[in-house]
């Protein structure tokens, strides 16, 4: 089964390399990439991807809640350098979920606006919906630092490729911020294999590791997610690359790509290094209120509207953090909560900002924009429910999981949790106050009347904004399933 | 003996090429040198059945021992110089129709044009086989002698191949540079090489290690019978050794200098920028395989003699006192200096390349830094170091051969001296002092890393000019360089840093770590020059109303291409047509290779595995 999903997306590449003979007439090899009409190719993509969110359905389907091993294992023993061995529990499951949700979300939303290196764009982004849905899957550190690092050149192409104007600027922060930091990470995991002589997880979280030793190899590892979450002293790539990137690498970073890091600390650095966990939780939570805090101020000052969506990640980002890290059952639920939910609502701000209307407007600053309500009324409507999934209101997914890591986070520590729970208050400063800069008030003289939502925008925004708030409605869709494989990583104190 | 096979091969080509009564094409003369290698490699590999050699079989006398390493490397010698030397091959018959439709001769002075080109050819052949037996021999050679013979062998074949377009002034100079400072090196073996035999007497590199534990083992026990008694009477031994060391450490550093390591490296990157690019490839992979695999003999020679020693005195006090000296032992000295080169050559080797312009002096100062990576592997000196400097090697040497083909290639496509002059007109990019430089263009015809321009984006520079899939193959080779999962450049920094933390090299894992986020700083923009800048600088600065002016810009740039392919036609049905298939065909082959390599590392990894191995327990 995770075999099929692994290579549904690399058969895509495959058939859009080997369709498609009509005008194969000259010997150059730039002639390859001409073949097709770029809208065969898009099917194309659209199409597999659709098959792996079918295939995603059928494994959630067959997963069985009521065990804490992993399923639908597959072993490939022939790769001799490290244990590979996929498989899937509550932790990954709605993770793997959303990846091969968003995918169909970003073929059709990058539609149109993708005109030049067609089947690059296509090939590009299947290629990481294998990666990242094999970093979910992956159950050996070594691995997981490959995956987790194999997406760097394909991000680094696309931004560099179709993004905006600082897109070169916005690629090299990526992908050296992140190098940087996962380079401490394969240090660490370095040391933890020559100590054990295993790179295995299973093995790994039996072994005991002297405390001093967790602590550096603790450290390590977080710097690296530190970067990738991102946190605040780091966090300066982020607004650049959300910002700078074509749309469909926006919904990408912000809906994927962000969880890495949450995936990694539930993954490796909880159940791997629990008592350094523990013992560096007082650091984690301090710069979890500080991040929270600083990102919600300083998107109250942006004028782009991606960045403002970007910074806003950020703050929503360090709750899932508080969250993860509160080492109690109702925190670290709700920051994989928390995590789905804002993998819908940010893609969903970014379809409607950076797609809808830069696509009507092609500006992103947020001072044009005014009014917009009555020329555009569905638009309205999408992105104030989606505004609304953006501040937490309750009956959206964002409030059960937003509420459950406070919750979590207070019970390890009151006074900073009080603190964190400022974020909620600030992020309905920022959300309604974009959302009133860009539709309400009359109707801005730099606007010229553009037609409402199309049929395709409001198919693709559709989807997210459902899920969002039916996940909010009956959020145990998801918890019933990750309970059992959440009690795992608990720790004794 | 495979290298017979070379030797042989070499003569009959010699002989031909000097007694026949015409002239003889080079072309063919070097597919003949080409197979003679090939027949080398199925030889050598014939022979890996050879059970018998254990840890070593000495052949002519001593002077030369084959291992299994020096076995190995052979094979991957032979198939390495096989490959490359058919790819430079066909380049010139490329670089031949360049000049043809470069400076629009009469037919006759063409025809001279041609006669040269491969009248230099032929030469250009021998002598690159006379460099593969100097280096086949420096790997194998076990004797003060034959090592200084094989090494000047293998240099001076190279010093003759970097001046091997006598009219090209870069080319001279760097050849000239490359001379004198690979004298001076060679030098500083033979100084280190006379001052051992002056305090040893012997030549044998066996002996000299077996003299060097004795006398620390002496040394050790005079020590131990000064703290109880005093007794000063075998003193001499001890100054031996102390020669001995400062023997071997000049040697080291003439070693040194000849791959270009740190504080040695000034050389490297005008003499790799000033030759022709199909002789940079030869100097850049060749010679270092050898010299390297030889610096690997040195340092595992002490260390198993050593070993092998205190296994024979196997008495606990002789063992402990051992433990006691090791900071007095003469090869942590060695291995001291190994470090302190690898560190400064990481440094170096990342820091500076941050600065170049120009494409064959970035890949010099990338070859530094790797060279950081070998030495530190060499240095370190147990199994899972010498394990991973053999795959590092390996894996270095097929990528780094894969980027120069890979600029051979894009030198005989578009970019070649049509291309060229196209972008030093439209480009304020390439400065007046620049233009002067791009003179030697026939030889080497990508010098900036802006030559490399819009190669991905078929829409900047028409169908024809561009080439996307050379493009994204250089896009694999950097990544792989600077360490990027999951190529096959990761895996092996990751070998060389595992075994780094392993000993507890932790400060040199850190800085590895550190100076590969930075290469990789340079990696990145040779990709995004390659991949993300149009030749046509204003579709990036068109911003504002972006859509609407694209569309009118794509068409106009459409009409462009079409404009410019109906004129440039009848040239680029040529240039469409110039790379060669065994050159796309190895620079394919190489970068599956290296893409794929996470899919079956199995025959790299045990073949490098068991060499260590070997090294340690035969």
């Amino acid at each position: 089964m995770l075999t099929i999903l692994l290579l549904t997306p690399l058969l895509g590449i495959l058939v859009m390399l080997l369709v498609g003979k009509d005008e194969i007439n000259s010997r150059t090899a730039a002639k390859t990439f001409e073949r097709l009409k770029s809208s065969q190719y898009k099917d194309i993509a659209l199409g597999f991807s659709i098959i792996n969110f079918f295939v995603s359905l059928i494994l959630w389907g067959n997963f069985d809640r009521n065990t804490t091993e992993s399923q639908f294992v597959a072993e490939y023993n022939e790769l001799s350098f490290c244990h590979f061995t996929l498989g899937v529990d509550g932790i990954s499951l709605f993770f793997i979920m959303l990846t091969c949700l968003l995918f169909p979300i970003i073929f059709l939303a990058d539609n149109k606006a993708i005109k030049e290196n067609v089947l690059s764009y296509q090939i590009i982004m299947l290629l990481l919906e294998t990666l990242l849905i094999a970093v979910f899957t992956v159950k050996d550190i070594f691995l997981f630092y490959i995956f987790f690092e194999s997406i760097l050149p394909p991000l680094f192409l696309l931004i560099g490729l179709y993004g905006s104007s600082k897109k070169v600027r916005a690629s090299f922060h990526l992908f050296l911020y992140t190098l940087f930091g996962s380079l401490a990470m394969l240090l660490a995991f370095l040391t933890m294999y020559y100590l054990t002589g295993s790179t295995d997880m299973e093995v790994l979280s039996s072994v005991n590791l002297s405390f001093d030793l967790q602590k550096i190899l603790w450290l390590a590892i977080f710097f690296s997610f530190m970067i990738k979450f991102p946190l605040v002293p780091f966090h300066l790539w982020l607004p650049l690359a959300h910002s700078e990137a074509p749309l469909g690498g926006s919904i990408l970073l912000a809906g994927v790509v962000l969880k890495l890091a949450l995936y990694g600390s539930l993954r490796i650095l909880i159940p791997l290094l629990p008592e350094a966990t523990i013992y560096f939780t007082p650091l984690v939570y301090t710069i979890g209120v500080i991040t929270i805090i600083y990102a919600s101020l300083t998107t109250l000052r942006q004028i782009d509207m991606k960045v403002i969506i970007a910074y806003s990640s950020i703050g929503h980002v360090a709750i899932i953090l508080m969250g993860a890290f509160s080492n109690n059952i109702q925190g670290i639920e709700g920051s994989i909560l928390l995590g789905i939910a804002h993998g819908f609502i940010s893609p969903a701000l970014f379809i409607l900002t950076g797609g809808c209307l830069y696509e009507r407007y092609h500006t992103r600053v947020l001072s044009y924009y005014r009014g917009l309500t009555t020329t555009m009324p569905l638009f309205s409507i999408i992105f104030m429910l989606a505004t609304f999934g953006n501040i937490a209101v309750p009956l959206s997914s964002n409030f059960v999981g937003e509420w459950l890591c406070l919750c979590g986070a207070f019970e390890r520590s009151p006074i900073i949790a009080s603190i964190a729970a400022s974020g909620i208050f600030l992020s309905a400063g920022y959300s309604i106050w974009f959302y009133n800069r860009i539709a309400g008030g009359s109707f801005s003289a730099h606007l010229e009347v553009m037609p409402d939502l199309s049929r395709r925008e409001f198919y693709v925004l559709f989807p997210l904004i459902v899920l969002a708030f039916s996940l909010g409605i009956f959020p145990n869709v998801i918890l019933d399933s990750i309970h059992y494989s959440v009690s795992t990583i608990l720790y004794q104190i | 003996m495979p290298f017979l096979m070379l030797i042989l091969g070499l003569f009959i080509l010699l002989l031909v090429s000097a007694i026949s009564a015409e002239r003889i094409n080079g072309i063919i003369i070097n597919r003949a040198a080409a197979l003679v290698l090939l027949y080398s490699f199925i030889l050598s590999i014939s022979t890996l059945n050879v059970s018998i050699i254990g840890s070593g079989i000495g052949v002519f006398g001593g002077l030369y021992q084959v291992t299994v390493v020096s076995k190995i490397v052979e094979c991957f010698i032979y198939l390495l110089a096989g490959m490359i030397l058919s790819n430079t091959m066909l380049l010139t018959r490329n670089s031949m129709s360049n000049l043809s439709d470069y400076d629009l001769n009469t037919q006759q002075q063409q025809k001279k044009t041609m006669l040269k080109n491969y009248t230099l050819k032929s030469e250009y052949s021998i002598i690159a086989l006379f460099t593969v037996i100097g280096g086949v021999l420096l790997i194998t050679s076990n004797d003060l002698i034959s090592m200084y013979l094989s090494i000047e062998l293998q240099s001076f074949g190279l010093y003759v191949l970097a001046t091997i377009y006598r009219d090209s002034q870069a080319a001279t100079y760097a050849g000239l540079k490359y001379f004198l400072l690979g004298g001076l090196s060679s030098g500083f073996i033979l100084l280190g090489s006379s001052i051992i035999y002056a305090y040893t007497g012997v030549t044998n590199l066996e002996s000299i290690y077996l003299l060097i534990s004795v006398t620390d083992i002496k040394d050790s026990l005079i020590n131990l019978q000064s703290l109880s008694e005093t007794s000063f009477d075998n003193l001499s031994l001890f100054n031996n050794s102390f020669q001995v060391e400062i023997g071997l450490l000049i040697m080291t550093v003439g070693f040194l200098f000849k791959v270009a390591a740190a504080p040695f490296h000034n050389w490297a990157a005008d003499v790799y920028d000033g030759v022709p690019t199909k002789v940079t490839t030869w100097l850049a992979i060749m010679a270092k395989i050898s010299i390297l695999t030889f610096l690997l003999d040195l340092a595992i020679g002490a260390k198993s003699s050593t070993a092998i020693l205190s296994n024979k005195f196997n008495g606990e006090s002789y063992l402990s006192l051992l433990e006691g000296q090791k900071e007095n032992l003469l090869f942590p000295v060695h291995s001291n200096l190994l470090l302190i080169v690898a560190l400064l050559s990481l440094l170096v080797g990342t820091i500076v390349g941050l600065a170049q312009s120009r494409i064959k002096r970035l890949l010099a100062y990338s070859t530094i830094s790797h060279v950081g990576f070998l030495l530190l592997a060499i240095a370190i000196n147990t199994e899972d170091s010498i394990e991973s400097f053999i795959f590092y090697l390996i894996q270095y040497s097929l990528t780094s051969a894969n980027a120069f083909f890979v600029l051979i290639a894009f030198g005989s496509l578009s970019l070649s001296v049509s291309g060229l002059q196209k972008t030093s007109n439209s480009n304020n990019r390439l400065t007046n002092t620049e233009e002067d430089q791009l003179q030697e263009s026939e030889y080497s015809p990508v010098q900036f890393i802006s030559q490399l321009k819009g190669q991905f984006n078929i829409k900047s520079l028409g169908i024809n000019q561009a080439s996307p899939l050379l493009a994204l193959s250089m896009a694999v080779i950097l990544f792989s360089m600077a360490g990027i999962p999951p190529l096959v450049g990761f895996f092996a920094k990751q070998a060389v840093l595992l075994a780094a933390v392993k000993n507890g090299f932790i400060f040199l894992a850190l800085v590895g770590i550190f100076t590969s986020v930075i290469s990789a700083a340079y990696y990145l923009r040779v990709i995004k020059v390659m991949v993300f800048e149009n030749q046509d600088e204003n579709a990036l600065t068109g911003q504002k109303d972006y859509y609407s002016s694209k569309e009118s810009k794509t068409a106009v740039q459409e009409k462009d291409s079409i404009n410019s392919s109906n004129n440039k036609d009848m040239q680029i049905g040529e240039l469409s047509t110039r790379m060669s298939n065994s050159l796309s065909f190895s620079i394919s082959i190489l970068t599956v290779l290296i893409l794929f390599f996470v899919l079956k590392p199995v025959l790299i990894l045990n073949s490098a595995h068991i060499m260590a191995l070997s090294l340690f327990y035969l």
